[in-house]
């Protein structure tokens, strides 16, 4: 093998939860090496953590872009909004909200000379799903501030996107399941590859499309990637 | 009920309506029949709506509220159940004092977010877990008032953006949650004159004119004449097979909804 070919031309940081194969920031930093792509992993979106990662991944090879593919603590099976208390709106809605500002912002700070953000959200806000009010509402917030970054940052030559999945694919497995049928009467939510190998993985195809080169101009956009439960006008 | 008060024999629970938009809002509420509760932060707001609903001939119970306070906003739904035996709509209008504040979005920290999310979001799940037993009953609605900036973003305002994108969510995932019940969930998101946007015109005098010209319309809606009407059509029977959708009223300036 060509040693000079195979040397990453630039790097990411995927902030997420590491703990499963099936995580999303598992299965994003896989895709991305195997694109020859430095990837750096930040475990969990705290500033000071996700500043470090972006200066370490800095170092092996031009930082291009930061991945925010957290996990929610809060996030259970479905839950009747009636029955959901404060403390549990708390834990799905502004935790994720806030997760999702921190790597916003450490992003920003650190992508000096442009490059893409990348947000990883459930798509039930865009639909609804019953069980799933608040996750809804984080998702659209999440969203939201994409869209404001990518308005904001847009002369500072910064892309921000948003993709959007099953919320099946975004809890540890088992605690998850999409039983909302889809407009179109059938059921959504298929589910997510075990482990990300082999196999189709639209959270993985649809970030690498968004952080390619042919994206660079791309911002301020959701793809959803839901195996088609999900289709916007 | 009738054609010109299609709100007879309803109540409605109004929240942030001492000014703006919820002063319109509760004006045209009450001018198509319907007893308004009107939930304001500042108890004297509130009541002179009230007191003005009540001179053209309608009927009003002040209330206060804070709506960031749960216990307050449990209390609104019971004053109004206790008042007229009944709560069959409730609009939530209340918004952060800063929703109209710049913000860079490198800036805004957690109690920046909470301050937006605390009206705009949790107050309306906590709203919505207290009036839910009442409105069943009276096979009712929620209305959310949100705005075209959760929908596209703003440079400006992220946070009110990210809070008016929360509300959808939450509008298209409560509206299938409770639709088996017949409570039906819509949003409502209207260019109107506000006192924020009055003071803005006092600070920018080609603002009015600016923001005229880029409208189709031609003007920014009156928050009674223009947008009462639009949440009046929504509480009512006209609206009864339509839930989880957001209705822009905007004056055309919104049109990628």
């Amino acid at each position: 093998m060509n040693a000079e070919a195979a040397r990453p031309t630039w790097s990411a940081v995927v902030v997420g939860g590491q703990d499963t194969p099936r995580c999303p920031a598992v299965r994003v930093a896989r895709a991305l090496r195997l694109r020859q792509v430095e990837v750096e992993a930040v475990g969990r979106p705290d500033e000071d953590e996700v500043a470090a990662g972006c200066a370490a991944a800095a170092r092996r090879a031009p930082l291009r872009a930061v991945v925010h593919a957290h996990l929610p603590s809060g996030v259970t099976g479905p839950t009747a909004l009636v029955d959901l208390d404060d403390s549990g709106w708390a834990r799905i809605v502004d935790e994720s909200v806030l997760a999702t500002l921190t790597t916003l912002q450490a992003a920003r700070r650190s992508l000096d000379h442009g490059g893409t953000v990348l947000i990883v959200v459930p798509a039930v806000g865009l639909v609804g799903a019953v069980g799933h009010v608040a996750m809804a509402a984080a998702g659209e917030a999440q969203r939201a501030l994409a869209k404001s970054a990518a308005r904001a940052w847009r002369s500072a030559g910064i892309s921000v996107n948003v993709v959007a999945v099953d919320p099946a694919e975004l809890a540890p497995q088992g605690q998850m399941a999409t039983v909302e049928p889809t407009p179109s009467g059938q059921l959504a939510g298929t589910a997510p590859p075990a482990n990300g190998t082999g196999g189709v993985d639209g959270l993985a195809d649809a970030a690498l499309l968004l952080l390619s080169a042919d994206a660079a101009r791309t911002t301020g956009v959701t793809l959803v990637a839901d195996g088609g439960a999900t289709m916007l006008p | 009920m009738t054609l010109a008060r299609p709100l007879a024999g309803h109540t409605v629970l109004v929240t942030g309506a001492g000014g703006g938009v919820g002063r319109g809002l509760a004006l045209a509420l009450a001018g198509a029949g319907a007893a308004v509760v009107v939930a304001a932060r500042r108890h004297d707001t509130g009541v002179s709506v009230a007191a003005e609903i009540e001179r053209r001939g309608g009927t009003a119970l002040p209330v206060g509220c804070d709506v960031t306070d749960a216990d307050q906003v449990v209390g609104a739904v019971d004053a109004a159940v206790a008042s007229f035996g009944a709560l069959d709509h409730v609009v939530h209008n209340a918004a952060s004092g800063r929703s109209s504040v710049v913000t860079d979005l490198l800036d805004v920290d957690r109690s920046a977010w909470q301050d937006h999310a605390g009206v705009a979001l949790t107050a309306l799940h906590r709203l919505a877990r207290a009036a839910w037993p009442h409105l069943v009953k009276a096979r009712g609605s929620l209305l959310v008032l949100t705005s075209p900036a959760g929908v596209e973003g703003s440079a400006t305002l992220p946070l009110y953006a990210a809070v008016k994108a929360g509300q959808r969510g939450v509008v298209k995932a409560l509206a299938r949650e409770w639709g088996p019940a017949g409570v039906r969930v819509n949003g409502l998101a209207p260019l109107a004159m506000s006192p924020a946007l009055e003071n803005a015109y006092r600070e920018n005098r080609e603002l009015e004119a600016r923001l005229a010209a880029i409208t189709p319309l031609g003007r920014i809606g009156d928050p009674e004449e223009d947008i009462g009407p639009v949440a009046v059509f929504l509480c009512g029977a006209g609206a009864q097979y339509v839930t989880g959708q957001t209705i822009v009223a905007s004056g055309g300036r919104f049109t990628a909804l």
